[in-house]
């Protein structure tokens, strides 16, 4: 980037900015309030056909027969497909070991093996249940740890050394060869990812203690309330899908890879408004299946999954198994620390790549620890698929880390929060990685959020749980994040009047992205919120965008949006600078309200209108044809992947908690979480709670409510009957944000990122409350009613 | 998106004796629907495939609270909400209420009926244990009349009651409370609205000595029925409750518990969590019977 | 059932459909009415909360046929001549939205307790919303607009 950009950019940092920093309402609540906010689940094409799967009744098998003579004679029925109407081709993420539909293997009770579409989702049904299949069972795999050892009873893809690697978007292929550890020759391992800094085995001899521990997460769910839908219909170019899904151009670029006669133009992707995504709404599972019924019919077709579906067909948090070593002096300073990482894959991969790679950052990102080794493995088990939930694997991780931190300071007699002081990571200071962090004030968060929990008179402030049946405790938990590099692309086009449409490869997914983008959009260019329109998550309209994943959205396509306007406004200062005459040059000029205006001197302008032409038309300007040049677009890439960095930027948070534990029963009551962050620059403040209460939600249902009960690779509780999902009674309505505001250097306004971070410690926060207030430790989450009460009866 | 296009009947009943008439004319599959909230689910789950629903909701003689001499009347299609609502409910027996207020959430008790959860049998129910302890009776009414059933003789086996074919349930009486009873229900769910995983209702009634003359201790989801923890009951009567004879009381429970492995919930847990909150909840009804004027 | 007349924010709508069918169904496939949503479809989630004269109930969960003559209204009724509800204001105002699925339902569900308790506590609030599901919120902002839309009705 020019430093003329770069300075551009930079602008503006200070407090008498008009839209920056003001929690300005959200662009999408009127349409969300008064249901005239479209999601894919309310697009109702006429003549719709109804898609329902086959799926494999059993969790490892030989695939003999599929035999769809009588369903596809049945009332209704227009298409049947199975894997012979598909590519012969595996699609996927990193390795591409995933049939469309299932082949020569059933390895998931759930995997699709054939998709009915008919004209009601009744006679569908029917339909699929007159399939007939022939298979053979096989040993099934489902313990983790039983899956990576050396010897498992089961392999999940005995054939996996002749799969191929993908590169994103990319159409060169890898061949399998990365894998050099000790943990070689492990059948079930997919994939692992490894860091040796330091000498970590004579720092563990030297240290005065060692601090160990196994600790484990349950798989959980997404359960965005808005389910996968995705709607097909064939149009005069082509394919065009509705669907709910964050990364619409993912979708595309895995579609066209999986089916590789369909030419890029042909398909289109488009996200309207989505019903919640978190990480689950990634990857083409079920459109890769509707690609190839749209192209057995003419007609329209329309693919959701039920609920139920959800658990099996659908994606979900893995279950997460960390063992850690920390080896620390009796002062309380960590020299080193050594962790295995394992990441249940399910059976096939689905982002748990990006989960191995990116969760163990958090092992060593958070303190200075100059010895430190991590093997992280991700292990294919014959379960239905996980993926990536919000934190891609840091939540899951660093649940060890925050709860072996506590576990060292007791054991060094130190106050948890001194404790983390002590091995505290602060601007500057470089990781044992060797990444150097950046402007973020880390210490601020992990007091500023214990302060104020210690500040609160328990006894006062919740006299209802001061009985013999409740026992108080008090958790406090850090975590640094880590936002990895990416790139996206934005275009901005100036209309009359100067309105601005913004057209963004990533659609709004309720985490703010439109709002935000219209402040930064309106503050560069000094005009009214109202001005600004933003088209997002259409492929047939948008560069690419990566998608709101991984926090880093605002980041990147917020600056990807600024140097799309820098590059227009070079347009616009040009062409103002002809209108002028009188030796203006376009350096002289800013924009405000409509008007291009010279530098000081508020009386000389133009209006932005006079670039525009009047040819043709009966009432005066065009909308959008310039007198010179066409459109008035301007279009930019943000590269953060640039500059050497590991990552793009680190955003840490301390979390704190007070619960409340009933002995008789077991129910943990959360009284107030705590969660403070440094996001650098709160663009939209009310925004930023929004997340943080989200996630942080997210976090104590993590902590104390979800789990998914896999019997035999079964789910036996698909539903939010038996699920635990967190209602208005289950959660606080005491959750604090406090926001620091310590700049960053690149990110827009000084903006981090901001939709994961409060998953990042909640889960460990509570974890150590729990465990504070019955003075038994807890390994492994959710801490259920009915873990507590096992652990009090043991304890008697 | 489950559109259901079998084309059924849908008659919404005028009074007891149109309901009756209609049921008894239909000679395919028919069903009585009276909230709804169960009756929809079983429908789209395709466990039921009725070619006549009659709707009962709107009858008024089977609609809300009246309080007689003796007695409490509750017509069997009042909704749980009204039930809530209900002055005389708060009178006569407000601990009726702490488990109203467990019933799912505002919109199902806006629409499900006393009725309807008695009638369905499903021993996960708050409702059925509270009015064990009430020693409620309930009336059913046919083509051949009316007659009336014991609510502790009601409950035959997992899902079934005592309800026939050709029959409805018209009405709960419930005999007025002797002076010095009070009592609690208490359950543990997962979260608030959920089916409990263990459930207590306790009443106990004193005389003037405070020697307790009656109590009545009923179990949510304590096995394939509603019931009584009558053992339980019997170890407390005629005595003045100290903390050993609750322990002898709580000690029982064992008699009548039912309970199955689950593999989400282990049994143990659940015969702890009874174990406690039958505990605690006797506590508790002593202490308020301690504090009421004499 | 064949020109079923079904009230709907104070319009009288004709469908030919089953009576058994879910009034969800028919407000989003055969009216057209989208604003209600669909989630769970077991009655646990409450986005397809519409409210009757008795109060809010689960559209999922009604046979159509058990509706006809009685006043319903869904989350696009609340809406009269261009001016939002004070509890949709409120919404708005609180940030209680983020990806917006599940708010139709929530709007309606605290429109139905605020006709029952106009001054409720938090408390109340959390019990009185507790039929309804949201993953976005953690629930914060929506109990904040509950509590405004209460005071500003005073």
């Amino acid at each position: 980037m020019s430093q003329s950009i770069q300075n551009e950019i930079q602008m503006k940092q200070s407090s008498t900015a008009r839209h920056i920093g003001k929690s300005v309402q959200r662009v999408d609540a009127p349409n969300k309030v008064t249901g005239k906010a479209i999601y894919a689940m309310d697009i109702q094409p006429n003549h719709l056909l109804h898609v329902k799967l086959l799926t494999s009744p059993v969790a490892h098998a030989r695939l003999i027969e599929v035999d769809i003579e009588k369903a596809r004679q049945m009332e209704g029925v227009e298409v049947i497909i199975t894997y012979d109407d598909v590519p012969d081709t595996r699609r996927g993420q990193f390795i591409l070991d995933q049939p469309i539909l299932a082949s020569e293997k059933l390895r998931y009770i759930g995997e699709p093996i054939a998709a009915v579409a008919a004209e009601t989702p009744e006679l569908a049904e029917e339909a699929v249940n007159a399939i007939k299949i022939k298979y053979e069972e096989l040993p099934a795999i489902f313990d983790l740890e039983e899956a990576f050892s050396k010897e498992p009873h089961a392999i999940v893809h005995d054939d996996i050394q002749s799969y191929q690697f993908a590169k994103q978007g990319d159409p060169r292929f890898e061949k399998r060869d990365h894998v050099e550890t000790e943990y070689e020759n492990r059948p079930n391992l997919m994939y692992s990812d490894t860091l040796n800094v330091g000498d970590v085995d004579t720092a563990f001899n030297k240290a005065d203690y060692i601090i160990e521990g196994r600790y484990e997460v349950k798989a959980l769910q997404h359960c965005s309330m808005e389910p996968h839908v995705a709607v097909g219909q064939r149009g005069p170019t082509g394919i065009t899908i509705w669907t709910s899904q964050q990364v619409p151009h993912n979708i595309k670029t895995e579609l066209c890879m999986a089916y590789p006669d369909l030419l890029p133009g042909e398909l289109e992707i488009k996200s309207p408004y989505v019903g919640g995504g978190f990480g689950g709404k990634i990857t083409p599972f079920i459109e890769s299946i509707l690609v190839g019924i749209l192209r057995k019919t003419l007609r329209p077709v329309r693919f959701q999954l039920t609920r139920a579906e959800e658990y099996t067909v659908g994606v979900s948090r893995p279950q997460v198994i960390v063992n850690v070593r920390d080896g620390i002096t009796k002062n309380g300073k960590i020299i080193a620390r050594d962790s295995r990482i394992l990441f249940n894959v399910g059976a096939y991969n689905e982002q748990v790549f990006r989960c191995t790679i990116s969760g163990p950052s958090v092992t060593i990102g958070s303190y200075d620890i100059p010895n430190a080794r991590y093997t992280s493995c991700a292990v294919y088990t014959n379960l239905p698929k996980y993926a990536a939930f919000r934190g891609f694997g840091k939540p899951e991780v660093n649940w060890a880390m925050e709860r072996n931190m506590d576990k060292g300071a007791k054991k060094v007699g130190l106050d948890p929060v001194e404790y983390r002081r002590i091995n505290l990571l602060r601007s500057g200071d470089t990781n044992a990685k060797g990444e150097v962090l950046g402007n973020v004030d880390t210490e601020a968060c992990l007091i500023e959020s214990s302060e104020r929990i210690k500040s609160i008179d328990v006894k006062n402030e919740y006299p209802k749980y001061d009985t013999d049946e409740w026992k108080i405790g008090i958790g406090i938990a850090y975590g640094n994040k880590p936002v990895s590099r990416a790139s996206a692309a934005a275009t901005v086009k100036i209309q009359k009047d100067m309105n601005v449409i913004a057209y963004i490869g990533a659609p709004e997914i309720g985490q703010g992205a439109e709002t935000v983008l219209t402040q930064i959009i309106a503050e560069d260019f000094d005009i009214g919120l109202k001005k600004i329109r933003i088209i997002a998550g259409d492929t047939s309209n948008s560069p690419y965008d990566r998608g709101p994943t991984g926090s880093r959205f605002t980041y990147h396509t917020g600056n990807a949006v600024r140097k799309a306007i820098v590059d227009v406004k070079e347009k616009i200062f040009g062409l103002a600078a002809g209108e002028f005459g009188e030796g203006i040059e376009p350096i002289d000029l800013r924009t405000s309200d409509g008007k291009i205006i010279v530098k000081g001197r508020k009386d000389k302008w133009i209006h932005i209108n006079d670039l525009f032409s009047t040819y043709g038309q009966m009432t005066g300007v065009s909308n959008t044809m310039l007198k010179e040049g066409g459109e008035l677009i301007g279009t930019a890439t943000y590269d953060s992947r640039k500059g050497g960095k590991h990552h793009a930027f680190w955003t840490p948070v301390g979390q704190s908690a007070i619960v409340a534990v009933n002995q008789i029963t077991g129910r943990v009551e959360i009284l107030k979480i705590v969660t403070a962050i440094d996001i650098g620059c709160a663009l939209n403040p009310k925004n930023v709670e929004q997340q943080i209460e989200g996630a942080t939600g997210q976090g104590i249902a993590s902590a104390i409510y979800e789990e998914i009960i896999y019997d035999k690779g079964f789910v036996t509780n698909p539903n939010f009957k038996d699920y635990r999902i967190p209602r208005t009674m289950e959660m606080p309505y005491e959750s604090e944000t406090i926001i620091i505001e310590t700049k960053d250097e690149m990110g827009p306004y000084g903006a981090r990122g901001v939709g994961e971070m409060g998953m990042i410690a909640s889960a460990p926060a509570i974890g150590n409350a729990i465990t504070d207030a019955l003075s038994i430790e807890f390994d492994t989450i959710p801490i259920t009613p009915e873990r507590i009460i096992d652990a009090l009866d043991k304890n008697n | 998106m489950l559109s259901i296009d079998h084309m059924g009947e849908y008659h919404v009943a005028t009074s007891i004796e149109d309901a009756l008439e209609k049921l008894s004319r239909c000679e395919n599959d028919s069903q009585i629907i009276a909230g709804g909230q169960t009756m929809m689910l079983l429908i789209r789950q395709g466990l039921i495939n009725p070619d006549l629903l009659v709707d009962i909701s709107k009858i008024e003689q089977m609609r809300g609270v009246v309080e007689n001499k003796e007695n409490i009347r509750i017509g069997a299609a009042t909704t749980y909400s009204e039930l809530k609502r209900s002055s005389v409910i708060e009178k006569e027996f407000g601990y009726y209420k702490d488990a109203l207020s467990e019933i799912a959430g505002p919109q199902v008790r806006n629409q499900g009926t006393i009725g309807g959860g008695l009638v369905y049998g499903d021993p996960a129910l708050d409702t059925p244990p509270v009015l064990l302890t009430l020693d409620a009776e309930l009336e059913i009414q046919s083509l051949e009349g009316i007659r009336r059933v014991k609510l502790e003789d009601f409950f035959v086996d997992y899902y079934e009651t005592a309800i026939k074919d050709g029959e409805i349930l018209t009405g709960i009486i419930i005999p007025k409370l002797p002076k010095l009873s009070a009592g609690k229900y208490r359950t543990m769910t997962p979260r608030h609205g959920d089916y409990a995983l263990a459930g207590v209702c306790v009443r106990l009634t004193l005389n003037e000595n405070k020697e307790c003359i009656c109590a009545r201790i009923g179990l949510t989801n304590g096995g394939d029925i509603p019931k009584r923890a009558i053992t339980s009951e019997k170890i407390l009567e005629g005595t003045l409750m100290h903390n050993e004879i609750i322990e002898d009381s709580v000690k029982c429970l064992g008699d009548v518990l039912e309970i199955n492995e689950d593999i989400q919930t282990p049994k143990s847990y659940r015969e702890k969590v009874f174990d406690g909150i039958t505990r605690q909840t006797i506590i508790d009804v002593r202490s308020i019977l301690d504090g009421v004027e004499q | 059932m064949s020109g079923m007349k079904l009230d709907i924010n104070n319009k009288i709508y004709t469908v030919n459909v089953s009576p058994y069918k879910s009034l969800r169904d028919v407000l989003r496939y055969d009216i057209g009415l989208t604003g209600t949503k669909e989630s769970c479809d077991s009655g646990v989630c409450g986005v397809c909360t519409v409210l009757l004269e008795k109060g809010a109930v689960k559209s999922c969960l009604i046979p159509v046929g058990k509706v006809i003559g009685e006043k319903i209204t869904t989350i696009e009724g609340l809406e009269i001549d261009g001016e939002l509800s004070k509890m949709q204001q409120a919404f708005i105002d609180c940030f209680a939205s983020q990806c917006g699925y599940c708010i139709p339902g929530f709007i309606m569900a605290a429109t139905s307790l605020l006709e029952e308790n106009n001054k409720p506590t938090i408390q109340e609030i959390r019990e009185g919303l507790s039929g309804n599901l949201c993953r976005c919120t953690g629930y914060v902002k929506i109990i904040d607009a509950v509590k405004k839309a209460a005071e500003s009705e005073i």
